[in-house]
């Protein structure tokens, strides 16, 4: 992983600016700190107390950090590079490699065990295999994604971790969605974990902060609105969906959300919904552009303040 | 492309595959099991009922369903390396021990040499290294065939 400091684009330096103000010199000085390493225990394959037991045996000094989600641990020891991904206990599934923002929104999506969920954009898996195991390998997941190649790591990552509750189907989302709905065919949750700008991840990969431009958020909103309409189609009443990205850009984020209200005016809920971490409201004005008040229930995951990925999940139930 | 579409097992595959679980290996899993190709056997545990099967399938691909169970060959059965481990506490047959070393070379894709031919049947066989079951490899005279996918070997 390189730290090296590479030079921040000025129209990125104004966004941040604008939108963290006089925080924003702590929110890059933590985007060029490393990561922490946290992993998520696989119940499907072993219990966190079997876990903790192979990790102490083997030296590795890790705490908990979630008390409403012990399957969250964070290594504290130094490892050496790739120790993580290629130990035995990798191999054997009994743990994901998951950063910590990444492991909120299937917990926010609370799915139990006699349910239909769809998992809009599942690959790489992450969030897809803790889905799983929080519904002990029971009800149903259909978990898309449209590139064969991140089929590939979702379908290594399923298999790792022992996941027999689910479909891998290849589709554009939104049309896979329309289809479905032309069958009357509706989900009881639906997780959308979008394809974004990946802001929030620049700790991980700082090659995110060159690739980043104005014109890419542009178009990832206008892909993001889709598949949030078609995709919200196919969500049964009462059901719910959780919207997430690891960016932090408000046309990525809060206009998707407020996108949604108007074309479902009377259909959607932004619940209020707390996490054990610190979170801050979704932003309702950004750039001359004001978004509906419910979008304040939307959470924002800032990196400074919990040491962690940037995030945004919103929570959104169908009335 | 034919060999690659997934279907449900008929009651005669579902029960040859059942016989083998419990007849070799003393477990009886409870699970609608699809085939991909001639061989493949795959395994769904959850909620899935033909129509949705059926209506899924007319919306698009189906690429994988469930999880990668294990391989027919000629009338015996190769659990995947996977459901060795998930039905751990189930299986309770043809199982042979392995010591720390050896089971560090078969989770690096190494076949296994043995000193002396096992007390066991030609064919394939379960895996244990302490309280884990790490996989299913085939017994030949006192080799032990590997079959840990290549992108699944620690390094």
């Amino acid at each position: 992983m390189s730290h090296e400091k590479i030079e921040i684009k000025q129209s990125y330096k104004e966004r941040i600016n604008d939108l963290l103000k006089d925080e924003s010199e702590i929110y890059f000085d933590y985007c060029f700190r490393p990561l922490k390493t946290f992993i998520r225990v696989n119940t499907l394959k072993i219990s966190v107390e079997e876990l903790k037991k192979i990790l102490r045996e083997k030296n590795w000094k890790f705490e908990q950090p979630l008390k409403s989600f012990l399957e969250a641990i964070k290594i504290e020891s130094r490892l050496s590079p790739g120790e993580l991904g290629n130990c035995k206990e990798h191999q054997l599934g009994y743990y994901y490699v998951q950063e910590l923002s990444s492991m909120l929104p299937p917990l926010l999506l609370n799915p139990k065990e006699d349910e239909i969920i769809f998992d809009c954009c599942a690959a790489p898996g992450s969030k897809t295999t803790e889905v799983s195991a929080l519904m002990k390998n029971k009800g149903l997941i259909v978990a898309n994604d449209i590139k064969i190649d991140r089929i590939k790591a979702l379908t290594t990552n399923l298999q790792r971790c022992g996941c027999m509750n689910i479909i891998v189907t290849k589709a554009n989302a939104s049309g896979l969605a329309f289809r479905l709905k032309e069958r009357n065919f509706y989900f009881d949750k639906i997780l959308l974990d979008a394809p974004c700008s990946g802001e929030g991840t620049i700790r991980k990969d700082l090659k995110t902060l060159k690739i980043w431009n104005e014109n890419m958020i542009k178009k990832l909103s206008g892909n993001q609105k889709d598949l949030i309409k078609n995709c919200f189609a196919v969500l049964k009443k009462n059901g719910v969906m959780v919207y997430s990205t690891c960016t932090l850009a408000p046309e990525e984020n809060e206009e998707v959300i407020d996108f949604l209200i108007k074309n479902y005016p009377t259909e959607v809920k932004i619940e209020d919904v707390k996490l054990e971490i610190k979170t801050r409201k979704g932003v309702t004005e950004w750039r001359n552009k004001k978004y509906d008040e419910q979008v304040k229930n939307c959470l924002r995951i800032y990196p400074q303040d919990n040491d962690c990925e940037g995030f945004f999940i919103a929570k959104i139930r169908r009335i | 492309m034919e060999q690659n579409k997934i279907s449900p097992l008929n009651r005669n595959n579902e029960e040859l595959i059942l016989d083998l679980c419990e007849n070799k290996y003393g477990f009886k899993p409870k699970l609608q099991f699809f085939k991909k190709g001639e061989k493949k056997i795959w395994a769904f545990k959850g909620k899935i009922s033909k129509d949705f099967f059926i209506d899924i399938n007319k919306c698009t691909k189906i690429e994988i369903i469930g999880f990668y169970f294990g391989f027919i060959d000629e009338n015996d059965l190769r659990l995947s390396n996977d459901a060795c481990q998930l039905f751990r506490k189930e299986i309770k047959k043809n199982i042979f021990e392995l010591n720390d070393k050896q089971a560090e070379e078969w989770l690096k894709g190494n076949d296994l040499i043995l000193e002396e031919k096992p007390d066991l049947k030609e064919g394939y066989i379960i895996l244990k290294n302490k309280d884990e079951l790490i996989g299913c490899g085939k017994l030949t005279g006192s080799r032990i065939w590997n079959y840990v996918n290549k992108e699944r070997r620690v390094r």
